[in-house]
């Protein structure tokens, strides 16, 4: 396919709108001083030495990590077998769950810290307050559309009775057909659904500071913490986020890509 | 005792009944075709067979077994689906032997089973893709491949072939008429197509609105078919109530008739010892081995099957002529 000038163009333009911010923020990671001048006067590794140095960076990325893996675990247990048993046995649940799962982002956030904090501090013999556990749990509702959209994907290019039934007739339970059969063929749709998942609980802010704030500092609450420092610091951090955020989808595409090769 | 019995099967969706009062026997080593249009419950019947859905009252017996009460996999039985089902993440071979795995076999005779059926089924070269990179027919044997291997008392297929284009469709139901002539299993074959009824079936059943109208061997459906219903649906069969056949042919019949196409002649000149009356041809579509006109006598337009021979040049259309009928050639409908 041949690019005429104009079409080079606007690539050109869309490629400076999103990755130029990245660009700026990654030399200002490295910049000496970067005032007044169009690139930055003298770069160095100090602020990553001043920042790993820091006790705080390693905690916030601990915890940050924490959070992000044991919310995909606690999210992939719960969500995944639901759509799948919605999808696959109780269709008319699985209409209203589609329902379900948008609307943790049709109410604020405010609104739905607040019942959260209400439903695990204890109201209901729960008591998760102050723990990473109330993020965890918290990010479910969050990350079940973040599944559902992905899996019901595949799970509609499926003939899922067919293939159930196919099983049954050969003496296959539910248990090993959705395990053997059904769940790697919506496999793509699971490793998005992770990826995404991963990727917003580790960028999210607004719960992580209502729910649980400074008792779990994440990478997110320290940059918010660095917002009025020194503008490399929190340039470094945001760096050392996007670089996590880049080896997690990575590992992850090259997995699926290695598993799609092998079909 | 016939090796499936099958009494008083009824079933209802609802208040809608799918089909009613169902009674079919079939014997070791026969195939069976339920033939019928779209929505009149023989899949609804195959899949009450094979245990996936329950009948409202009847039983089911399969070699003296009455297996109603028993789950699907414990039935004996196997099922070919229309879109084949066959298990996307595997391979063809995986899909053979995850089958036979549920059976228990393990090991060297695990592999040597499904080795027999990719022979079987000449699928060799293709034993490592999956259903995805297969075509139609591929996936089609794949599918009666992995059926097979189970052994099963019954082999149900439900529309195997209606997903396939006409020539592949041709071949495979070659293959499969050779498959069972060698390996003799019992089979019930669904289709809506009726030529694919009478070219599989060493029964053919004609349900129509959640009943079976006539069964029998084809020849005896197709050659004298017991209502209306059968002879309008079976071939192209011409049929004329008692008032056309007195207005066409002159003569006085208390029943309808039904004259199949092939058994009607054309000639220029009338023959005393047959049934004849003057028409002339309206249209003529070239069928292959046949040629159908459709010729208008008295106002009423028949459908007449001539052979089609290079040497005899075709009828052109407004050529007047004789059709003739064979008075042993027609066939009365009492319903």
């Amino acid at each position: 396919m041949r690019l005429d000038p104009l079409r080079l163009g606007l690539l050109a333009v869309l490629f400076a709108v999103l990755f130029l911010p990245i660009v700026a923020v990654g030399l200002n990671a490295f910049a000496v001083e970067w005032a007044g001048s169009v690139l930055p006067v003298g770069y160095t590794w100090g602020w990553f030495a001043q920042m790993v140095a820091d006790p705080r960076f390693g905690q916030a990325v601990g915890n940050s990590l924490i959070l992000a893996l044991g919310s995909l675990l606690a999210s992939s247990l719960t969500c995944v077998p639901a759509i799948l048993a919605a999808h696959c046995y109780y269709p008319k649940l699985d209409r209203l769950l589609g329902g379900l799962v948008v609307l943790p982002y049709a109410v604020p956030g405010i609104v739905m810290a607040l019942g959260l904090l209400r439903l695990y501090a204890g109201n209901y013999g729960i008591v998760l307050t102050g723990s990473p556990w109330l993020l965890i749990f918290g990010y479910i509702p969050l990350g079940a559309s973040l599944y559902y959209m992905p899996m019901k994907s595949s799970l509609n290019a499926l003939a899922v009775q067919d293939l159930l039934e196919a099983g049954y007739l050969l003496g296959v339970g539910d248990l090993k057909l959705q395990w053997r059969v059904i769940l790697p063929c919506v496999r793509q749709g699971v490793v998005i659904g992770l990826i995404l998942n991963f990727t917003l609980v580790i960028s999210e802010f607004v719960y992580a500071n209502l729910l649980v704030g400074g008792l779990f500092p994440t990478m997110q609450i320290l940059m918010y913490v660095l917002r009025g420092g020194s503008g490399h610091l929190l340039s470094v951090l945001i760096m050392v986020y996007f670089v996590i955020v880049l080896i997690a989808t990575t590992l992850v595409s090259l997995i699926v890509m290695r598993r799609k090769e092998a079909l | 005792m016939s090796f499936v019995q099958i009494r008083d099967l009824s079933k209802k969706f609802g208040e809608t009944a799918v089909f009613a009062d169902i009674a079919m026997t079939i014997e070791q080593g026969e195939v069976c075709v339920l033939v019928g249009p779209s929505g009149c419950g023989k899949t609804t019947l195959l899949r009450v067979m094979a245990g996936l859905a329950q009948p409202d009252t009847g039983s089911i017996r399969i070699a003296g077994r009455d297996v109603l009460g028993l789950a699907p996999h414990q039935r004996g039985i196997a099922m070919v689906f229309q879109n084949y089902a066959l298990f996307p993440n595997m391979t063809v071979a995986q899909n053979i032997s995850f089958a036979l795995e549920q059976q228990g076999k393990r090991g060297a005779d695990l592999a040597q089973r499904v080795a027999a059926m990719i022979d079987l089924m000449e699928l060799g070269p293709r034993a490592n893709a999956r259903p995805a990179a297969l075509s139609g027919g591929q996936k089609q044997r794949v599918a009666l491949a992995r059926a097979l291997a189970l052994e099963p008392q019954l082999l149900l297929l439900d529309e195997p072939l209606s997903a396939l284009d006409a020539q592949i469709r041709k071949r495979l139901q070659v293959e499969f008429k050779r498959l069972q002539a060698r390996i003799g299993f019992t089979a019930v074959f669904v289709t809506h197509d009726q030529e694919e009824a009478l070219i599989l079936g060493d029964r053919i059943a004609v349900m129509q609105s959640g009943r079976i109208l006539q069964s029998g061997a084809p020849h005896e459906v197709y050659g004298a078919p017991a209502s209306r219903a059968v002879a309008g649906f079976i071939g192209n069969i011409n049929i004329l109530e008692p008032q056309t056949v007195r207005h066409v042919f002159g003569q006085v019949s208390q029943d309808a008739w039904a004259l199949h196409p092939e058994t009607i002649s054309l000639s220029p000149t009338p023959d005393a010892a047959k049934i004849t009356a003057p028409g002339e041809s309206t249209d003529r579509r070239l069928l292959g081995s046949t040629v159908r006109y459709s010729v208008l006598v008295q106002g009423v337009s028949l459908s007449v099957d001539v052979l089609s021979r290079p040497s005899l040049p075709p009828l052109a259309m407004g050529t007047r002529v004789f059709v003739e009928v064979n008075p042993a050639d027609v066939r009365l409908l009492t319903d």
